[in-house]
């Protein structure tokens, strides 16, 4: 029992002198009686002669800390108290995030389950149509009478991306498009991508962007006081993720305007050549995509509302976006999307059928009249996370089986973006995810002779000339053709 | 505050002030490094995920445990955060693809000692002693760059020079950069960076710093570009080089202060957009070292929550699409169909870019405070 105790006591003693890393008393204690006696006791007189040793200089150094600190005073702590607090405010942002987003994507008919989010994007491949048919990884694997379909995502112009998989891109292999963009891109291999995989292309055309804007600063003569911390708005501005997207998009639009007038200058000059006219037109054809007139809209992160002007042109361009789509069916969300689905339906003009589908209930995605519909649009007027969306999309995959399916609403958030990918397309797009709607969104669609409305009464509505909307789709259609 | 009767945690600072003062070591202070280290591994065995990791006091300061029929000994401050199995298998097993030569140590280094406390790594760091002859470096490299079927060489890094695949220039090339004209300096470190695939953490980024050294003179002046004291050494023989060192443990300690303010400096924050994260490793790994568990328990706690990892999964992709961009085509196209598939498999939502620059501001606050701590302790130590 003594010596037991005399163990323990060494033991412990040792443990003062040199405590375990990050905790772990026990199983230190385990280790030492496992050691023979005579070595514990040997460090234990090592350890003691050290401290023994170095006790002035450590008290010293000790004090000198304390004072230090007294010194530096509780402005200024040093314990990691205030980014541990941020860092455990966004840990625990996160964590209710996902919660969140579990609860919101598991219907009450189904057991809980864990939800893979949405492929970031989706690559283009040359499909047999009229038109590159952007197709996901599972529906490259599908059967080939299937990949007539138009697909599940909206279309987005070129751009390069040096890690894009050319194999997939073959009516472009050996083109003169293709030779040009290699030519002006030596360093990359060139693909047809969707503007969320774009980013090595980006990156370079935000580096141009940088530089210019450095010049630009060097020879405005800005007082040397308001200089830093305008290169720091500049620099905050770059790296936003919004901005990123804005300039994804518009460098994608000139990629492809480029490519177009170059396809232009070649056809006429080789006009000559049946075989050259032949392949331009082809060429031309596979390369129809959307103009950048109806692109998305980046909207600030303030005012928090989308701006009446925004609306208009949003849902200009939305019809514009169906028109060339032409839905067999479209499937309007419940609440908000119904009062924005009203005025699309009622401004189309096309033959589709319009379906009011509840995201939140248990229901089956309602089919209509017609059982084979091989083009699905779903329609709402806000998504902020993605999440009903994307539930949506997956509803519309099973009902529809084998059609193609994608999404649009007036206003979607960049963290919807970002889950949805290419499958969506946002009228307007706001780093904001409490980004509202300019009319009472639990108001309705009605119409009068001149104008729609959305939303009940006033002030909480939102008038939209018929003419001024025709106009705008008008507009767009033709920049969209030319 | 710090704890009484404990071995003070500014003793290993008053080495590091010395040597950066160009003040010699005390025999004393070696022993006093030694009889440290020793106890230190001696309660630190077992602390490992797995308990296997025991303590070696034939090469004091280590823990040692077997791992597919070779040896990993680890410096015993890291063996509460060490991997354990089956990832430490899937580590060592890394290491194995990007060795040159399957006889040279080679070493978990930085944050992939982590492991065993972090939710999942931006990339796997190795660091190789090239032991044999440095002639036969660019024969070995070609050799690896000629392996597919693990992962694949990307790129090696030389200087102030990069080659790519093609490798066709790499035997003509590489003794260029390797070799100084006049062949008495010895071979130049160099850099191997991989795309690899691993079993548990998938398509990985993975760096081998290749040290060529000379076995009988082992500290030579390659050596000072690896620090030991971050390093677990895989190896079918003992650890080549020692932790008893003062001068190296208190170089290493003043490399990873200033490292720290380097990746808090204004051009780094503003380039390098995982620049926090990394000043706040190095920051922990000092206060590691030098016995500051206080400060370094609450963090590592934070940092290794599933949420707060995520925040380097879009560097880890950024980086693998940028390695794989450098990949010939043929041989890259089922890189970037694991990638695809990588990032499809996530069980959730990565963090929003806002929550992003959130939790990079909470890292730089809290590199920014604890150096302040480091600082003092520095300046308390004189």
């Amino acid at each position: 029992m003594a010596i037991t105790t005399e163990l323990d006591d060494l033991i412990e003693s040792i443990l003062r002198m040199s405590p375990p890393t990050l905790g772990g008393a026990d199983r230190a204690r385990e280790n030492l009686r496992a050691m023979p006696y005579a070595s514990l006791q040997d460090m234990h007189s090592r350890l003691t002669a050290e401290l023994e040793r170095t006790r002035p200089d450590a008290e010293a150094a000790k004090a000198r800390h304390e004072l230090l600190l007294r010194r530096r005073g509780p402005k200024h702590p040093t314990t990691g108290v205030q980014g541990l607090a941020r860092l455990k405010a966004v840990r625990d942002e996160i964590c209710a995030d996902r919660r969140a987003l579990r609860v919101d994507q598991v219907s009450p008919a189904e057991p809980p389950q864990v939800v893979a989010i949405a492929r970031p994007a989706v690559r283009f491949a040359g499909g047999g149509g009229s038109e590159p048919a952007p197709q996901t990884a599972a529906t490259l694997r599908a059967d080939p009478a299937e990949a007539q379909s138009p697909g599940d995502s909206w279309l987005h112009p070129l751009l390069i991306h040096g890690a894009s998989n050319v194999g997939r891109l073959e009516p472009l292999q050996g083109s003169f498009a293709m030779r040009m963009v290699v030519g002006a891109f030596p360093h990359h291999r060139p693909a047809v991508v969707s503007v969320d995989e774009s980013v090595l292309g980006v990156e370079e055309f935000q580096d141009v962007i940088s530089h210019r804007i450095a010049r630009l600063l060097e020879h405005s003569r800005v007082p040397e006081s308001s200089a830093e911390d305008l290169s720091r708005s500049i620099s905050t501005l770059l790296r936003n993720p919004v901005f990123e997207k804005y300039l994804q998009v518009h460098t994608a639009s000139m990629m492809r305007d480029v490519l177009s007038l170059a396809l232009t200058h070649h056809s006429t000059a080789a006009s000559s050549s049946d075989y050259v006219a032949a392949l331009m037109q082809r060429l031309r054809t596979r390369l129809r995509v959307p103009s950048s007139s109806t692109e998305t809209t980046f909207l600030p992160e303030r005012p928090s509302v989308v701006g009446e002007i925004s609306a208009i042109d949003g849902f200009a361009k939305m019809i514009v976006r169906m028109r060339e789509y032409a839905p067999e069916c479209v499937v309007v969300l419940k609440g908000g999307g119904e009062i924005a689905g009203k005025l699309l339906e009622r401004a189309y003009g096309g033959s589709a059928r319009f379906v009011v589908h509840d995201p939140g209930g248990s229901a089956e995605v309602p089919r209509g009249r017609r059982s084979r519909c091989t083009s699905v649009l779903v329609v709402d007027d806000i998504s902020r996370t993605g999440a009903t969306m994307r539930r949506s999309l997956d509803s519309c995959r099973a009902a529809y089986g084998g059609a193609s399916v994608r999404g649009m609403a007036l206003v979607g958030t960049v963290e919807s973006a970002e889950v949805l990918g290419d499958e969506a397309f946002f009228a307007n797009l706001s780093p904001d995810v409490a980004i509202g709607v300019p009319w009472n969104t639990h108001g309705q669609y009605h119409a009068t002779v001149k104008d729609h409305v959305l939303g009940f009464g006033k002030p909480d509505s939102l008038p939209i000339g018929k003419l001024l909307l025709t106009r705008a789709v008008g507009r767009l259609a033709a920049q969209s053709e030319g | 505050m710090v704890a009484s009767p404990s071995l003070d945690p500014f003793f290993f600072l008053r080495l590091a002030r010395a040597v950066a003062d160009g003040r010699a070591v005390s025999d004393p202070d070696r022993a006093g490094v030694a009889t440290r280290l020793t106890a230190r591994a001696a309660v630190g065995a077992r602390r490992d995920p797995d308990g296997e990791l025991v303590a070696d006091f034939e090469h004091p300061g280590y823990l040692k445990r077997a791992v597919e029929n070779r040896t990993v000994f680890v410096p015993a401050h890291l063996a509460p955060v060490f991997p354990g199995m089956p990832l430490l298998a899937d580590v060592v097993r890394t290491a194995d693809r990007l060795s040159l030569n399957a006889g040279h140590p080679i070493c978990l280094s930085g944050s992939t000692t982590f492991l065993g406390r972090s939710h999942s790594a931006s990339d796997l760091d190795f660091c190789e002693y090239f032991l044999t002859s440095p002639q036969a470096i660019p024969d070995a490299v070609a050799a690896k760059a000629a392996e597919t079927s693990g992962g694949v060489l990307v790129r090696f890094k030389c200087g102030g020079d990069v080659l790519k695949a093609p490798w066709c220039d790499l035997p003509t090339v590489a003794p260029d950069l390797l070799f100084a004209d006049d062949g008495e300096q010895p071979a130049r470190r160099f850099k191997l960076d991989f795309v690899q695939r691993t079993q548990i953490l998938g398509l990985m980024p993975s760096t081998s710093v290749v040290l060529p050294l000379d076995p009988d003179s082992i500290e030579g002046p390659n050596a000072r570009f690896s620090f030991v004291y971050q390093e677990a050494v895989i190896t079918s023989g003992v650890p080549p080089r020692s932790l008893l060192s003062a001068e190296r443990l208190a170089h290493y300690l003043l490399w990873l202060r200033g490292d720290v303010r380097s990746w808090l400096g204004e051009q780094k924050i503003a380039d390098v957009t995982e620049a926090p994260l990394k000043a706040l490793k190095r920051v922990l790994s000092l206060l590691l070292t030098v016995g500051r568990d206080d400060l370094v328990e609450p963090c590592i706690e934070v940092l290794s929550s599933e949420e707060i990892a995520d925040v380097s999964f879009g560097a880890r992709i950024a980086d693998l699409k940028a390695m794989i961009a450098d990949i010939d085509l043929e041989t890259g196209r089922p890189f970037l169909e694991e990638l695809d598939e990588l990032i499809s498999r996530l069980p959730h939502a990565l963090p929003t870019p806002t929550q992003c620059a959130e939790a990079l501001l909470g890292a730089r606050e809290l590199a920014e405070e604890l150096l302040g701590e480091v600082d003092l302790m520095f300046e308390a130590a004189a």
